[in-house]
């Protein structure tokens, strides 16, 4: 039977490991990103997710580097994104040992490119993120360019339209729960899960192991977490062992 | 000193993710691109991604095939991964126009879309059924989880060239192995301890 993934989350900002709390990124955890690896790849995690979150484009080419130092401590699955704007810069990623490029902010202002990755590299190969926020209102649309921008679109329609346009996998976030300790948007994840049928991975907000039982019950075929796990020993081996407790089917650790 | 594995790039595949595994176990390894310089290796990895038929071209065209058949015949060891498992087979039905290798009894039909709730393609970790546990698969626990990442399936006319299955949607064929040739159709690279130890038992082999 095909496992349940538990994927740990590395948001980087000019090349070091930060905290994510409703996007804002002011806490330094790590200063090298390598080391934060080696963790997870001893503590039995099943994917790894690299996000660039720097606000400048200026960050493409140490980004890259780093994702080639990090892929060469990493033999799970290497997920990774920020600023691919263009056909090179994805490139690049895979080349510095990306298994599968993350896309956001071109599912908004260039979905040609999304089609022409996917062509390219396989949908397999093609993640696209997406933030949504609610805030005050009373419903949530899609933001993009690091949740800066309103698409003033619903989250609903907005996977639809990134599984037609050749997405493989929906990484799903939100704002509101980013860093906010209180769980998944289950709301959503629900909705976005009975309306598509690629995977979905469930992300923001994990605060107890519980929330990512609560993620795979609402449909994901994958929970990330990522500041949970820079703060608790061995942590992703523990969520792990909670999860299969629950019955959720998990990779066994194997060596 | 020279390199003892040869990673074939044909301009197909997660080169960087195998070299990078092959350092972790400590092989001596080295991309291989031109024909001519295939045959100063022990070893050969054999990897590829992406279609059957398009595949098949870069090798005919560019020579490839005929340095990977004359090292066939020399009797030394060659291990296909992922598409390269499946270019070692007869046909695919991903390209009915282009005969594979045909170095194994063994064709490569499309996972049933027919059944509810299976995902094409197979992404994940799914566990595999070890048939024979010798040589490739020694000291690999039944039912180890591995990482897949695939649309297609080999299935073998040969049952003893069937060294593990797995099933997703029907029993497919996950390693095979006769004589000198061996296949996987997960990625060791990406399938953490269970995949290096794999990987350091094709370089004892």
């Amino acid at each position: 039977m095909l496992k349940k993934r538990l994927i740990a989350v590395l948001i980087i900002r000019d090349s070091r490991v930060v905290q994510s709390v409703r996007f804002k990124h002011t806490n330094v955890i790590h200063y090298d990103a390598v080391h934060a690896i080696d963790c997870f790849n001893s503590w039995s995690v099943d994917e790894i997710v690299i996000l660039n979150v720097s606000p400048s484009s200026s960050s493409r080419d140490p980004f890259a580097e780093t994702v080639s130092r990090i892929s060469s401590r990493c033999f799970v699955p290497l997920t990774v994104g920020g600023w691919i704007t263009d056909m090179d810069y994805g490139a690049e990623i895979l080349n510095s040992g990306a298994d599968k490029l993350v896309v956001n902010t071109i599912v908004h202002d260039n979905q040609p490119l999304v089609a022409e990755l996917s062509e390219k590299y396989g949908k397999q190969c093609i993640v696209v993120s997406m933030d949504i926020f609610q805030g005050d209102r009373d419903y949530s649309t899609v933001m993009v360019d690091r949740g800066t921008l309103d698409t003033g679109e619903d989250p609903v329609s907005w996977a639809a339209k990134a599984e037609e346009l050749g997405a493989g996998e929906i990484f799903f976030n939100s704002i509101d729960h980013d860093g906010a300790r209180k769980g998944y948007n289950l709301e959503y994840i629900q909705k976005i899960c009975e309306r598509i049928s690629i995977p979905v991975i469930a992300f923001g907000g994990v605060f107890r192991w519980n929330h990512l039982v609560q993620g795979i019950e609402a449909g994901a075929d994958a929970v990330a977490a990522a500041n949970i796990f820079h703060y608790t020993e061995h942590a992703t081996k523990k969520a792990k062992r909670y999860m299969a407790n629950a019955n959720i089917l998990v990779r066994s650790e194997g060596r | 000193m020279k390199a003892s594995i040869g990673i074939v790039d044909y301009g197909l595949g997660n080169i960087k993710s195998i070299m990078n595994a092959c350092v972790e176990i400590g092989s001596r390894a080295a991309l291989v691109s031109d024909p001519d310089q295939i045959h100063e290796f022990d070893k050969i990895i054999f990897p590829g991604v992406g279609a059957f038929g398009s595949a098949m071209e870069k090798l005919n065209s560019g020579g490839m095939r005929d340095a990977l058949q004359e090292m066939k015949n020399s009797g030394r060891m060659i291990l296909g991964i992922c598409l390269g498992m499946q270019l070692m087979c007869l046909t695919s039905e991903e390209s009915v126009n282009h005969d594979g290798l045909g170095w194994f009894d063994a064709e490569v039909v499309q996972i049933p879309v027919d059944q509810p709730g299976l995902k094409i393609p197979h992404i994940g970790w799914n566990s595999i059924r070890i048939q024979r546990e010798k040589g490739l698969l020694n000291d690999i626990q039944d039912l180890s989880d591995v990482y897949f990442v695939h649309s297609y399936m080999v299935q073998c006319h040969n049952k003893e060239d069937i060294l593990a299955t797995c099933e997703y949607g029907k029993e497919f064929v996950a390693v095979f192995g006769k004589g000198n040739c061996y296949g996987i159709q997960f990625h060791p690279e990406k399938s953490q301890w269970v995949g290096l130890n794999i990987l350091s038992n094709f370089v004892r082999l």
